[in-house]
């Protein structure tokens, strides 16, 4: 007998001013299924989920829970239909326990004229944990959990609010989970997925394909608010979807190799014996003009530590650094920039732009010395050079005078770099530059990143998966518990990840 | 990144961080009564109890407000308002009222009222709660000196006094009440809805909307809380001194807001709870008392509790809490 679809959504329509973000989508998920769904940025993925939870009223098309037909008014009545969304920004509160956490909001069913009964929240919520088989304390804070963990409590609070609701089988989305996640987290939490399924359907949104082609029973691909493929497992492998999401094809010029070059013979940064106690030990390398040099390595390799001390962030406790021969100390982001080393953090948002200044000033600001005329800036220089910029890079905005935080994070990240390009450091480093960023994206930005070592500059990368290390590097450096493991050639021919990861783990 | 940053923050606050104003405590008090053998007396012991009270409820209002991930400014204002409420409704020289132990309600009432006030202007009208709580103190401020001319009010009823003045046996009447009153918040905050509201609200108020709870009504709550905290803290000040002055409480907001500071309650919000504001009063009026034995000035005393908070902040602060510095 064919099992009844937990989930059905059937030609739903959703119009935004002078955008089709959903055209006819229809989706179906299982009774204990993982169904994973694909798109770049801009697909309709996050606007589909927000028509499923409730915070988007579709234009037309018809959602059926559990053979119904419902209409969904707002996120607290899709939660307790049964339907929860866990996103990347957890809802979870650090400050409180874990059973606090899971029946926060809920805690009338433990309380009587407003009196908690903490014991039979904490022995439920001890239930509920055993369940699942998670070996964390109910009295934890949600401080002290990892990321992951924190997932679970969410997704725990879920499952037991459904639960209230009489529903047996709610369905969860997880969106983007891994993204802060190191290899071993990931694999901890695909185990717990699988265990879960008895209870629970997941829809899996991720840009990270390896991952949906491991863990999802099927996956939809969309694109430009359209279904634009459906597999089952085995029918599907990353490529697959990589072609279906962009409806091009990607070959192994993913990572541009072709336009690879050969470094130059002579060495721009040395570090010699680099030690920061708690952190890396006995590092050193050699750093070309124009190569790029990957840092591999899991959380606590010491490898983000090691790029914080070059850019000046974090102080050595000992070793050397040389600077185009030269023995330099960096005890400043100010004093790094000054000797020409660039560096592009990982929290763009945070640390690499101002977002409320306009696209130019972003472009000009760490070469404002240079267009100023005494302390007077030039603003048509600013502007015409900035112009350049966003027409060398294709960066999509309305004009270089929009303010920043009005573009899309792949637009952001071109500013970031374009902002470098004009800089003429002699060495960048960068941390998880395609981070959160979509497919096409991505594409461009490797682009610039070629583009970058052309003009003679020295890359560290830390890159978002082992894919684009090894796609992008002359050589990669494996760390491993603050040592350096091996210095792999990536140049003439390429290593493979799973020969990569020896060195790492 | 931040799963490095998650497991950095589990060793900060171990055994020592999650006592270290429990631990300061102590050893602040043992310090003093090395340097000064009049610390350890039992007549010491007792003035300090008597000086717990009435700062130890306007602090213990501070931390609720604290906890909830806000400040309230207008301590001082309602405090001496309803002090002076107080002075009126008692046998006094201005008047013909004898409502006795009755005024202490319509002290209740008056603090609570402007503390509701507090909430709504913070709920209606958007406005950062510092802002609002600084105008409401303004305003009691200055119904407080009109109603009185700016003199204060003698109370003759030696019976209402006795709340502030009087013993049993040789422990302060204030300072029981005071001791009940923490014993009723403390059960507040850890054994009822409300009270776990609070700080769900201070950790991260997004959240708490979206899981569902009324957060508007919860911090309407809070400051009328503290508000009617305040009028009881009123009560007591004026039976403590003899007469309603709005002159009185000064210095109310700052020691309330160290003392929390001092116990450990984080200005961030969503961090505290009790027990900490209990060990903050102390710790500060023992810092006072200790000076004072020791002959400091009292404007250098000022000066040293004004610098022993902003290190406190300082070293405890949770900066990622606090997204731009102004």
């Amino acid at each position: 007998m064919e099992k009844q679809p937990l989930l059905v959504m059937r030609g739903i329509c959703k119009n935004f001013p002078g955008v089709k973000a959903l055209d006819q989508v229809s989706i179906e998920v299982f009774p204990q299924e993982i169904v994973g769904l694909v798109g770049e940025n801009g697909a309709g993925k996050s606007t589909l989920m927000k028509v499923l939870a409730g915070i988007y009223q579709p234009d037309s098309g018809e959602i059926l829970f559990n053979g119904q037909q419902v209409s969904i008014a707002s996120p607290r009545q899709a939660r307790s239909m049964g339907i929860a969304m866990v996103f990347q920004e957890q809802a979870v509160l650090p400050n409180l326990t874990v059973y606090e956490n899971i029946f926060l909001g809920n805690e009338k069913k433990f309380s009587n004229a407003g009196i908690v009964n903490r014991e039979r929240m904490i022995r439920e919520a001890e239930q509920l944990l055993q369940e699942i088989n998670m070996g964390i304390s109910p009295y934890a804070y949600l401080h002290e959990l990892s990321f992951m963990e924190r997932q679970m409590v969410e997704i725990l609070r879920n499952i037991w609010l459904s639960r209230q609701a009489d529903v047996q089988n709610p369905l969860i989305v997880l969106d983007e989970p891994t993204t802060v996640l190191e290899e071993k987290e990931v694999e901890l939490l695909f185990t717990k997925l699988r265990e879960l399924k008895k209870h629970i359907s997941v829809i899996y949104i991720s840009h990270r394909l390896r991952e949906v082609v491991e863990l999802c029973d099927r996956v939809y691909v969309m694109k430009d608010g359209k279904n634009a493929a459906c597999f089952s497992r085995g029918e599907f492998d990353e490529d697959l979807l990589r072609t279906k999401m962009v409806g091009r094809e990607f070959h192994g010029e993913y990572y541009l190799v072709s336009e690879q070059r050969q470094p130059a013979a002579r060495v721009v940064l040395e570090l010699e014996k680099c030690t920061r106690r708690g952190a890396f030990q006995d590092v050193s390398f050699q750093l070309h003009e124009g190569e790029i040099i990957s840092i591999c390595g899991v959380v606590g390799s010491g490898k983000e530590e090691l790029c914080l001390a070059l850019f000046g962030l974090l102080p050595l406790d000992s070793g050397k650094i040389y600077l185009d021969g030269r023995a330099v100390e960096i005890s400043s982001p100010a004093q790094a920039f000054a000797l020409g080393i660039g560096y592009i953090p990982e929290d763009r948002r945070n640390d690499g732009l101002v977002l409320n200044l306009p696209v130019y000033e972003n472009i000009t600001i760490s070469i404002l010395y240079r267009l100023s005329r005494g302390p007077f800036l030039n603003r048509g220089t600013q502007l015409s050079l900035s112009q350049q910029m966003i027409e060398k890079l294709r960066i999509k905005t309305p004009s270089a005078l929009a303010l920043c935080r009005n573009l899309s994070g792949g637009n952001q990240q071109k500013v970031v770099l374009s902002k470098w390009l004009l800089s003429r450091v002699k060495v960048l480093i960068m941390s998880h530059p395609t981070r959160g960023v979509d497919v096409g994206a991505k594409h461009e930005i490797y682009a610039l990143i070629r583009e970058l070592t052309r003009q003679g500059m020295a890359i560290i990368l830390i890159g978002d998966s082992f894919e684009e290390d090894i796609g992008l590097a002359n050589r990669i450096v494996t760390m491993k518990d603050g040592k350096i493991t091996g210095i792999l050639d990536a140049t003439t021919s390429k290593p493979n990840p799973s020969e990569l990861i020896r060195y790492v783990v | 990144m931040s799963v490095t940053r998650v497991e950095v923050r589990k060793r900060k606050f171990g055994f020592l961080g999650e006592n270290a104003s429990l631990i300061a405590l102590v050893l602040l008090s043992v310090f003093l009564s090395i340097v000064n053998p009049r610390f350890f007396t039992l007549d010491n012991l007792f003035n300090i109890l008597d000086l717990v009270s009435p700062l130890g409820i306007t602090a213990l209002a501070m931390g609720f407000v604290l906890m909830a991930g806000s400040i309230d400014l207008s301590v001082e204002g309602v405090v001496g308002l309803s002090g002076i409420v107080a002075s009126f409704l008692v046998k006094n020289f201005s008047n013909q009222n004898d409502f006795g132990f009755f005024s202490i309600f319509f002290c209740l009432f008056t603090g609570l009222g402007f503390g509701l006030l507090n909430g709504f202007l913070l709920y209606r009208f958007k406005i950062p709660s510092f802002m609002a709580t600084l105008g409401v103190g303004f305003i009691t401020t200055g119904v407080g000196i009109l109603v009185t001319r700016g003199n204060p009010i003698v109370i003759t009823d030696w019976s209402f006094r006795q709340i502030g003045m009087g013993k049993v046996g040789v422990v302060p009447v204030a300072f029981i009440l005071t001791m009940g009153v923490f014993f009723l918040a403390w059960f507040l905050s850890e054994r009822t809805v409300f009270g776990r509201y609070v700080l769900a609200i201070g950790g991260d108020e997004a959240i708490a909307r979206d899981l569902g709870i009324n957060v508007n009504r919860v911090k309407i709550g809070v400051f009328g809380l503290a508000g009617a905290l305040y009028g009881f803290a009123g009560a007591i000040l004026t039976a403590k001194l003899g007469s309603g002055d709005i002159n009185a409480p000064i210095g109310f907001t700052f020691d309330s807001i160290g003392s929390c500071v001092l116990g450990g309650i984080a200005i961030t919000g969503g961090m505290g709870n009790v027990p900490k504001v209990l060990i903050g009063i102390f710790t500060l009026t023992i810092l006072r008392n200790g000076m004072i034995l020791m002959g400091i000035s009292p404007y250098v005393q000022q000066g040293v509790i004004g610098m022993i908070l902003i290190a406190t902040v300082a070293l405890t602060i949770d900066r990622k809490k606090i997204k731009i510095m102004k």
